[in-house]
């Protein structure tokens, strides 16, 4: 278990592999260096955002706080939108032309293909400044340089701190799947009373939870499975501490943590998969490729 | 509780809204007024269909069994690709050129707009055809019969089925949301040995549960909860007779049934939503044509 304030917490100026200004609040952050990695934070973006459309090999999850940010075909997100962008399918281009805040968590999917640590890319970006340039989401490799000329960036980041060609999962969704979280309906949560949820969704074959909590002052919500639980509004305590807009909760498999809530609250939960029930080794990957496929 | 032998059931030439030949075996035939009405059939299309791009008031999963379907930029389906299109989410333009075969089902989604019966469908569509025509999708009124000239097919049968305009709810997700069964893994049916699953997701406020299950032989398999449980293949017994490769069953809340597997089978439930869990009356709808204004 992890708790952390996000107000104590810093506003780092970012190097960013996409171009543009970035900002971040650095929340919880894994260190794991298998198949369960995964890193929590506040992005406050200049608006001169860019990235192509493009796919990971990992997980994310978006819920937009301020401000707008385009995915092209994918939809535009609002305050208030939450996306989920699953390993192997192709999303955006991502632009932004003004500023705005989202909470972001990337995380290893259910491919088990895990999720580099942030030690591991800093390295990666430091020795890289000398082979190339960024641009606008894609690494220009220096005349003479061993490698493709240019690749997607963070696929060049991740294949240089791997030290090995990036394969992808076979994506289970065909696209990224935005969720309008102002048209879902608070439902009264099952023996809890006083807590109302919305649910979400739950997705891929490691049921990823997602879903939204809001607490009558005076409520108490038991946390539970392996997840991130982030404070929109309202305030309480939270295992022996305070909670209160941006504190962040991160619970592993089989633990457990209670909000007890002193005014309205509401707590956003950005599930995680179960470790055990991601692939291990990898089976069932595709080489990474510049062409995107037919979609599924 | 329903149980139908899709093998038994007359393949129909169907009067289609949206243009080309289409045949459809009815298997599951809903006949609720309000809000939980839904329609299961399997489609067989010749291959020259098309609709434009669209939106409907209701939920709807197809599940591609041959052939492909493509729709436009929300993906395409091929053998294997489980599509939930959602009530107020625009998708396609839909378009076929080779022949397929999709199981597709149609019900009353989380805004409790309900879903037409046979019987309102049927007698709007002899009134409109002596007021007007179908033509690719697209309901056009004669001269001088009163309302909008022109108007999306199933908006217009439903308009002059109901008497009132039809509004559409706000959606939940921003587009169709299209899942490569075959992509995702078999896992352990927690406490029913033989049994394993593959779970594809569970969507909106109503939590509606998509997953596939196979069972070995000598395995047992009880269904619950509100939705369609459809044999893809395999043999058994089911509630005192046998199941086979098209075999249809429908489960109200709170009901369930029992699957004996003799030979090795597979599952596909196709949820519905809980009608408890439903909007009544109906609220928070947008009227606009505009997808623009909808979340994407």
């Amino acid at each position: 278990m992890i708790i952390v304030q996000g107000d104590e917490q810093p506003v780092l100026e970012s190097r960013t592999h996409r171009g543009g200004e970035i900002r971040k609040q650095h929340l919880i952050r894994g260190e794991d260096l298998g198949r369960g990695n995964f890193f929590f934070s506040l992005a406050y973006q200049k608006g001169d955002f860019y990235s192509p459309r493009h796919r990971h090999n990992f997980d994310q999850f978006r819920y937009q706080i301020d401000g707008e940010c385009s995915f092209g075909q994918n939809g535009v997100m609002r305050a208030g939108t939450l996306g989920y962008f699953t390993e192997g399918s192709y999303y955006g281009p991502q632009t932004s032309d003004g500023p705005n805040l989202v909470a972001v968590v990337q995380f290893s999917g259910p491919s088990g293909n895990g999720y580099m640590t942030q030690s591991a890319r800093r390295v990666a970006l430091d020795e890289m400044a000398s082979l190339g340039r960024f641009e606008k989401g894609v690494f220009y490799r220096n005349e003479g340089v061993p490698g493709k000329r240019t690749l997607d960036s963070y696929q060049a980041t991740w294949e240089h701190a791997m030290g090995r060609p990036m394969v992808y999962p076979r994506p289970q969704y065909a696209d990224a799947i935005l969720m309008d979280t102002l048209n879902y309906r608070w439902m009264p949560l099952d023996g809890a009373a006083g807590v109302e949820e919305k649910a979400f969704g739950t997705f891929t074959d490691c049921r990823i939870r997602t879903a939204a909590y809001k607490l009558d002052p005076g409520a108490a919500l038991e946390a539970t499975g392996r997840g991130i639980y982030f404070v929109l509004g309202g305030a309480g305590s939270l295992e022996g501490g305070a909670f209160r807009r941006y504190t962040s909760l991160y619970l592993d498999g089989g633990e457990r943590a209670v909000f007890r809530a002193a005014e309205t609250s509401e707590i956003l939960l950005l599930g995680l998969p179960e470790v055990a029930r991601m692939r291990a080794p990898l089976p069932e990957l595709e080489a990474a490729g510049d062409e995107e496929p037919a979609a599924v | 509780m329903m149980i139908v032998q899709g093998d038994e059931q007359p393949i129909h030439e169907s009067r289609s809204v949206r243009g080309g030949e289409l045949r459809k075996q009815h298997l599951l035939v809903g006949n609720d007024l309000g809000p939980g009405n839904f329609f299961f059939v399997l489609a067989y299309q010749k291959g020259d269909f098309f609709s434009p791009r669209h939106h409907h008031n209701f939920d709807q999963f197809r599940y591609q069994i041959e052939g492909e379907c493509t729709f436009g930029q929300t993906g395409t389906m091929k053998p294997g690709t489980l599509g939930y299109f959602t009530e107020g989410s625009y998708y396609g333009p839909q378009d076929s050129t080779v022949p397929n075969v999709v199981a597709v089902v149609q019900f009353g989604g989380p805004s409790g707009n309900g879903y037409l019966t046979l019987d309102e469908l049927h007698n709007a569509r002899v009134e409109m055809m002596q007021n007007g025509h179908f033509e690719k999708g697209v309901y056009y009124r004669n001269e001088g019969v009163p309302g909008k000239k022109t108007l999306d097919s199933f908006q217009a049968t439903w308009e002059w089925a109901k008497g009132r305009a039809m509004v559409y709810p706000k959606p939940q997700y921003a587009e169709g949301i299209m899942m490569d069964t075959n992509n995702f893994r078999w896992m352990p049916l927690d406490g029913v040995p033989g049994v394993e699953e593959k779970s594809y997701g569970v969507f909106t406020d109503c939590k509606i549960r998509n997953a596939s299950y196979k069972l070995d032989p000598g395995a047992t398999f009880e269904a619950t909860g509100r939705g369609i449980f459809f044999v893809l293949s395999g043999a058994g017994s089911l509630e005192g007779g046998p199941y086979r490769k098209l075999t249809s069953l429908y489960v109200d809340s709170g009901e369930s049934a029992t699957f004996r597997a003799t030979e090795t089978s597979e599952i596909l439930l196709l949820g519905l939503p809980d009608m408890s869990r439903m909007r009544t009356p109906i609220a928070e709808m947008v009227t606009t044509d505009d997808e623009a204004a909808a979340v994407a």
